[in-house]
This record gives C-alpha cells, structure tokens and sequence, in this order.
C-alpha cells in the first residue's frame, strides 16, 4: 500500500497518494475552484498552461499541476 | 434593392452591416472565422475620447455619442471606468492641460486633477507623479460581443452571412476561397489590416500590439482605465516599437495591461521582451503590478495607415472601404458605419468624409467620386 498523505483546499480535507500533485488532489474532490459567474471548473492540461488548477498558498498564486503535494498543506482556491 | 456584400465580421464590418440591413439594403456579410474573432478580440475595447487630429477627434465625438445611445446587453459588460490620464513631470502635465481645452471644445468634461488627489482616487499609483486629466465619459465595452450583439441586429434585419475564405475582391464581386463568387452591386472591405491581402494598393498596414491579462482579483487594484500622458506620442508616432502605460480594471477583478506598438512585424507570436519592456512600463506607473499574477498574453494587429486616419469610402466604383482605425476600430466603429452607410446610400454625410478619403494617398489626385454616379440610389 502507497503512503497516503492528507492536505485541505479550501478547508475540505483531501487524502492522496504521497506524490501527487495538487491538481490531483484538486480532481479527486471534484473540481474546486469555480468561474466568476460560480460554475464548477476543474483542471484542464495538467501541465502548467491552462492556469484552471491555479490555487494561493501561503499568499503566493501558483499552479496546482506544478505544485507537489505535501503532507498538510493547506491551500485555497480564492486567495 | 441594392445588395451590398462585407468582407469582414469585426467590430467594423458587423457595424456596417447593422446600419446597412436597418436602413432596408440587401446585405451578406462574408467572414472566414468567428464574429468578432480578430483585432475586435484582441483589443481593450476602450471607448476613449483620445485627442488627435480635427478629422479623428470628429469621428471619435460623433461615435462616442452614437455608443452612448447604443443599449448594449450585459454580457458586453459596459465598464464606466473613465480615462485617468497621468502626467510624471510639468510638460507632461501641460500636455494633459491643452488635452482637457481640445476635449472640452469637442463637448467633453475633462476634470484636472492635483497629484495629491491622484493618490486618493488611485492609491496604487506611484505617488510623485505630477497630475492627472480624467475623462468620466469613456468606457470599456468587451467588444467580441459588442460585435455579436451588432451582427444580431443585422440579422433581425434580414441581414445574411456567408462564413467562407475570400481569395479577392473586385468591384460589385467576391471570389471565395472554395471557387464560388458573390455579386453584389458594392463590396465593402471591412477585413482590417487583412483587406491589404484583398487589395494590396490598399495603405494599410499591420501595428502589433501585446496585451496581458492577470488573474482575478477580490478587491480591485484600480478603478479607473490608467493610461500615460505620453500614450498619444506612442499611438501617434513613428517609431518601430513603442510601449506606453495604458491598464484597465475589468469587470472581474482582473488587470488588462497594455500596450505596446510594433511596426513590420507580420507574425502574431507573443515576443517576450516586447512584453517585459511593455510591462515594465506599466510597473513606473503601477508599481504594484509585480504583485499580480499573469493568466495570458496574446497579441493582435491594428490597422495603421500612413497619416494615421481611416480609410472610409469608395475605392473605386462597386468597391468601398472602411478600415485603417489603428486603435480605435471600437470607439470609431459606430460612426464610421453611419458614414460608409451614408456614402455608398448616396446620402448626405453627418460629418465630413475628406479626411478619410481612402485615395487621399493618390500620387495625383484622383477625381473625387460624382455623388449621383456613384450612389447607389436610394434604397426601396
């Protein structure tokens, strides 16, 4: 069995497995950040171009396909 | 019934075609990509009182105030963010000075504004600039769907369109790229700096500009469309490449930073040091910028012309032009339609159409267009 590691987006708890990226995680919740209109979007291109998975940790924005996730992070979609 | 066939389905050609099909002309409007998919996309979709000469300052005034009783729908998301003009030393200022005289002339407020009162109105502007002209009046519309919203009213009109590659135009005929033909009895190139391609004698060439968007935002980073004192030399000027601070807020809360002028350059790739050059310029004025997160950039081609003014009219007998807008395709969108409308109508003009004579560049003057051969007659 792989490690599994727990972080939160947006204070939704979310385990995956030790590894992932938090776009990952981001689409094993289903989605999380939403359109300014609120529609659901989810990540796109999993490769840093389509900006859909972006996410602000520690008050940096940046790209959850390019983010390794760690154990306990926490990060939200709406700064 | 007179049949008029576009070449073109931007902010121009869809606003042609709104005033052609509603004064009851037969109208096709022909296009090869989606509507308002060109430099209309590209833009800012600014609506700006920019002072320029006596010529562009009458189309711009004329077409400001047609916009104005345009009611456009809310997904054009009509910004009334205003122009703040921002002046760095006392020449700049006095510059904004005589710009707030020509604007006031033409009909429009135009507030001066103390350098201590900039930093209230807009508090992340640098804070040792030495002034400010605002202009409450301008707007930013998002144009793609202005042009949308203008190709409705066309086609609730009778309007019709064919979505095909034009391979050339001549008079009162188009040649489409799969072999068919469309008569009509005027061809009206609306096609911006790609109508060269269809009429290569046409002095109309492409002005790259880049643009960049940063991601949204919860509380705004400016309130106003911020542009530099010094934007009009670069609009205006000559020189290869050029950048001026111009950023607007959008509806959002996302940050549309310009801008940027490239002469001779045919292909449309983002360049990164133009953009770096563009947004450092952008950061003098805004140091806040660095703060931002950039989402995309991308760039489109204006359609500049040697004196800087349109091209609206007729080219020859059966061909009419209206292109060559540089920047201000949108804010001049509405009154060139009324007066390309009113000249292949036979009508008589609301404003003087010499300036934009499109064979003003002539090596000998061509013989002005005799009205009654030329119009088309009056429309049943």
């Amino acid at each position: 069995m792989s490690l599994r590691i727990q972080l939160w987006i947006d204070d939704r708890a979310v385990s995956v497995p030790a590894g992932s990226n938090v776009a990952a995680a981001m689409l094993s919740l289903g989605g999380a950040h939403r359109s300014v209109h609120g529609e659901p979007r989810a990540p796109v291109c999993g490769m840093g171009v389509c900006w859909e998975c972006r996410v602000w940790l520690d008050g940096i924005e940046t790209r959850g396909c390019l983010l390794s996730a760690a154990d306990g992070m926490r990060v939200r979609t709406d700064g | 019934m007179t049949r008029f066939a576009i070449v073109g389905a931007g902010m121009i050609g869809t606003a042609v075609a709104c005033e052609l099909a509603e004064a009851g002309a037969d109208v096709v409007l022909v296009h090869d990509g989606p509507v308002g998919g060109g430099a209309t996309a590209a833009g800012m979709g600014h609506l700006v009182a920019l002072p320029g000469s006596p010529g562009q300052t009458e189309l711009t005034q004329r077409s400001l105030a047609l916009w104005r009783s345009h009611s456009l729908p809310d997904d054009c998301e009509t910004l009334c963010c205003g122009t703040l003009w921002v002046a760095r030393d006392t020449r700049e200022l006095e510059e904004l000075v005589s710009q707030a005289w020509v604007l006031r002339d033409a009909g429009t407020p135009a507030e001066l504004i103390p350098a201590k009162r900039l930093r209230v109105l807009e508090p992340e502007l640098r804070p040792d600039l030495a002034g400010g002209l605002r202009v409450l009046s301008d707007r930013a519309i998002y144009a793609p769907r202005a042009a949308a919203e203008l190709w409705r009213r066309a086609h609730s009109a009778g309007a019709r369109r064919r979505q095909a590659r034009v391979a050339a135009v001549a008079a009162g005929q188009i040649q489409m790229a799969n072999g068919t033909t469309l008569e009509a009895d005027c061809v009206v190139l609306a096609a911006g700096d790609r109508s060269r391609l269809l009429w290569p004698q046409l002095p109309v060439r492409p002005r790259k500009g880049h643009l960049l968007i940063t991601t949204r935002r919860a509380t705004p980073f400016i309130y106003h469309q911020i542009i530099e004192a010094g934007y009009t030399r670069s609009a205006h000027g000559r020189a290869d490449a050029s950048v001026a601070c111009n950023v607007q807020p959008r509806p959002t809360g996302q940050v549309l930073i310009g801008s940027s002028r490239q002469e001779g350059i045919e292909h449309a790739d983002v360049e990164p040091a133009i953009l770096q050059r563009m947004l450092q310029r952008a950061a003098t004025y805004l140091p806040g910028i660095e703060r931002l997160t950039a989402l995309r950039a991308w760039t489109g081609m204006r359609a500049a012309t040697p004196d800087g003014e349109p091209l609206i009219g007729w080219i020859e007998d059966g061909l009419a032009v209206a292109t060559g807008h540089e920047g201000l395709g949108i804010t001049q969108a509405p009154a060139t339609a009324e007066l390309l409308s009113q000249l292949v109508l036979g009508w008589r003009p609301t404003i003087d159409p010499a300036p934009y004579c499109p064979q003003r560049f002539a090596a000998k003057p061509a013989r002005r267009p005799d009205p009654e051969r030329h119009a088309l007659g009056a429309v049943p």
